[in-house]
């Protein structure tokens, strides 16, 4: 008989771990999506409907769309204002220094807090009783005095964008700066001894070498965005009407106000298949050499 | 056409004061060697002149022209760093270029200075490779390139040999003596290694906690060193110095050995002699007398070391001489190769 080497034993546990976690449900949504389950009228999985969840997705459901279009939206604007942010604020305290340092502690706070609680709290400083950002925005801004922000469809995605980029900006601004720490500073001062302005090095020599750092981050946002949902359950919820209605939330609301499971399944895996082709992505981006 | 010129340069970081009222003139095409031991403030000095530190205290100015408010990019030096500070996503020919890039010389031009600054130091087959693809070698040739492609003003190079093998760093430093020979730019050239500084300097500035001991022609620092520091620092093996207290007509070693020499002045001294400097000879003839304690033969001499007082001395021998350990043997100084020193200050006594 062969034996069986001890790692495998070892690592049996976590495996079997994951694979109860982790590649059950990937795999049962999967069958899901194949079959009718109207929770409301039964207990268990219905017949064999093949494409024909997918079909309808694409063919014949508006709302779907519109949660495509929103989603595209929410995500495009996420990600590219949590890299600017991040970017801008990582080299705004890159230098040593008391400040620099205590900000880097605080910047720690908004990414431990949970995300409904971060969508309860924008809610209520947008309220427009007595929401202290609503007042100092109309303060600010005249031409948005007196709009209630979660009335509207424009400033409801704003504020949506808004609550997630305040939840993650701060954390990818501690992966830039990892990624500006490991720039060798010799680079920067050769380029200055060769003749660059301060802006000249920045284009020349930082980012470039921070490219790699900044791909992560972009992938990454883009997943967590995709997968946001808690604080647009807990700000928005998803309104109004579906203006702020993604993907995810659109998921939830097929399987738990319609109860149509293989449909909420299928709409899952068009999420699932974007996730996984951007993680294939991020993989080749980490690990490549 | 540039005359540096640093005077009364303090640089402190937090309170440490790293350089020390440093008063220093590098003429018009010169090449002056900053030497000192590792943490001396060697760097620190030559990224002043560069503008990537500011001095606390002094001037710095290129052709009596106060520098200190100039920014490094405005300053037209050129810098071959200690780790070379190569663009990592640049190949070799855009390292090179760079500097060419930024001041709008045109593409075709450029690409002729590249190729000729390439072809000096012998990487006109690597022009398309990545900094990474290269040997430590081939990166220092880059830097190299990459500071001579332009005229600088000043050329500043900080250890450029200190990350070759030992075989590289002969060829490789006189590749850099022969560039400076035909570029004729002003150069402080930054090192720990004192033949790198015997062999290319001009001048050498020997520094010792951010404070130049001795400043002058190779030559001079080797054959007339102001202090037992520098007399210490220069020459391989490195001048012998034993601690000795003038006595009656003589000088005794701690320990007690008798020296037949007379001292300059009574009181405690530093007796400095090089290996080159003493002979072995019948004890009738010897200044002093002590047992072998190791003998070393190096190919073109020999070496026997003996021990005064608590101190090892090496005396060169010819190189068919033969000593077992523990042989008494006699040891002769050149008298006018002999230098004393004040034992407590180090500072030189003259006879
Ligand atoms: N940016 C800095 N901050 C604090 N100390 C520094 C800094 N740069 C250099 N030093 C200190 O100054 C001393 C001299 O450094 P350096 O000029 O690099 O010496 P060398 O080049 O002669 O070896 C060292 O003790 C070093 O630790
Ligand atoms: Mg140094």
């Amino acid at each position: 008989m062969r034996r069986i080497p001890p790692h495998v034993w070892l690592l049996a546990p976590a495996l079997s771990f994951v694979a109860a976690m982790a590649l059950f449900p990937l795999g049962y949504s999967l069958v899901l999506s194949f079959r009718e389950w109207k929770l409301a009228a039964s207990g268990a999985p219905g017949a064999w409907v093949g494409l024909a969840n997918y079909w309808l997705l694409v063919s014949d459901d508006p709302e779907f769309l519109e949660a495509l279009a929103a989603t595209a939206v929410f995500v495009a604007a996420d990600v590219i204002a949590t890299l600017a942010i991040a970017l801008g604020a990582a080299l705004l305290i890159k230098r040593a220094g008391r400040i620099n340092s205590l900000a880097r502690v605080l910047m720690i706070l908004p990414f431990v807090m949970s995300p409904a609680l971060i969508g309860i709290s924008f809610r209520f400083f947008l309220n427009p009783e007595f929401g202290i950002a609503h007042h100092l925005i109309g303060m600010l801004v005249p031409a948005l005095a007196g709009r209630v922000w979660l009335a509207d469809p424009t400033l409801a995605m704003i504020a949506v964008i808004a609550s997630d980029v305040w939840h993650w900006a701060p954390y990818m601004t501690l992966v830039v700066l990892g990624g500006l720490a490991s720039i060798p500073q010799e680079t920067e001062e050769a380029a200055r001894v060769d003749g660059a302005s301060p802006w000249a090095v920045f284009r020349d020599v930082t980012l470039p070498q921070l490219l790699p750092v900044l791909g992560v981050v972009a992938v990454l946002k883009t997943v967590f965005a995709l997968k946001a949902f808690d604080t647009i359950y807990t700000l928005s919820n998803g309104g109004p009407g579906t203006a702020t209605q993604t993907l995810a939330y659109f998921v939830y609301q097929v399987a738990f106000n319609h109860y149509d499971m293989g449909y909420a399944a299928a709409a899952a895996y068009v999420l699932t298949a974007a996730l996984l082709v951007l993680s294939v992505f991020y993989l080749r981006l980490v690990f490549r050499k | 056409m540039t005359t540096i010129t640093l005077s009364g340069i303090d640089k402190s970081f937090g309170a440490v004061r790293i350089v020390r009222d440093l008063n220093l003139t590098v003429a018009d095409r010169e090449f002056l060697v900053l030497l000192g031991p590792s943490g001396c403030g060697k760097t620190t000095t030559m990224r002043m002149v560069a503008g990537l530190e500011h001095p606390t205290l002094g001037e710095i100015a290129f052709d009596g022209v106060r520098i200190n408010e100039v920014p490094t990019q405005r300053r037209d030096v050129a810098m071959v760093f200690q780790n070379y500070g190569l663009y990592p996503h640049m190949s070799v020919a855009q390292n090179i270029a760079y500097p060419l890039k930024l001041r709008g010389v045109p593409a075709a031009e450029r690409e002729r200075l590249v190729a000729r600054a390439a072809e000096r130091v012998e990487l006109t087959p690597y022009l398309a490779r990545m900094p990474r693809e290269l040997s430590g070698g081939q990166r220092q040739r880059v830097a190299l390139a990459r500071s001579i492609v332009r005229k600088p003003r000043v050329f500043l190079m900080d250890e450029p040999l200190s990350n070759l093998d030992a075989k590289l760093r002969v060829v490789a430093r006189a590749q850099i003596k022969h560039l400076a020979q035909e570029l004729e730019v002003t150069t402080i050239y930054v090192t720990h290694d004192q033949v790198e500084a015997m062999t290319l300097a001009h001048r050498v500035a020997v520094m010792r906690d951010g404070v130049i001991h001795q400043l002058g022609a190779p030559a001079e620092i080797y054959n007339d060193p102001a202090d037992a520091f520098v007399a210490g620092f220069i020459g391989n093996p490195a001048m012998n110095l034993v601690d000795v207290e003038a006595e009656g007509a003589g000088v005794r070693a701690e320990g007690g050995l008798a020296i037949a020499l007379a001292a300059p002045r009574p009181g405690r001294l530093t007796l400095g002699a090089r290996a080159e400097d003493m002979r072995i000879v019948p004890a009738s003839e010897a200044h002093f007398q002590a047992p072998v304690y190791t003998f070393e033969l190096l190919g073109e001499a020999t070496m026997a070391t003996v021990m005064v007082g608590h101190t090892l001395v090496a005396i060169k021998a010819p190189k068919d001489l033969r000593l077992e350990p523990d042989t008494r043997i006699g040891v002769r100084f050149d008298p006018a190769r002999l230098f004393w020193f004040d034992a407590a200050s180090g500072a030189r006594v003259r006879a």
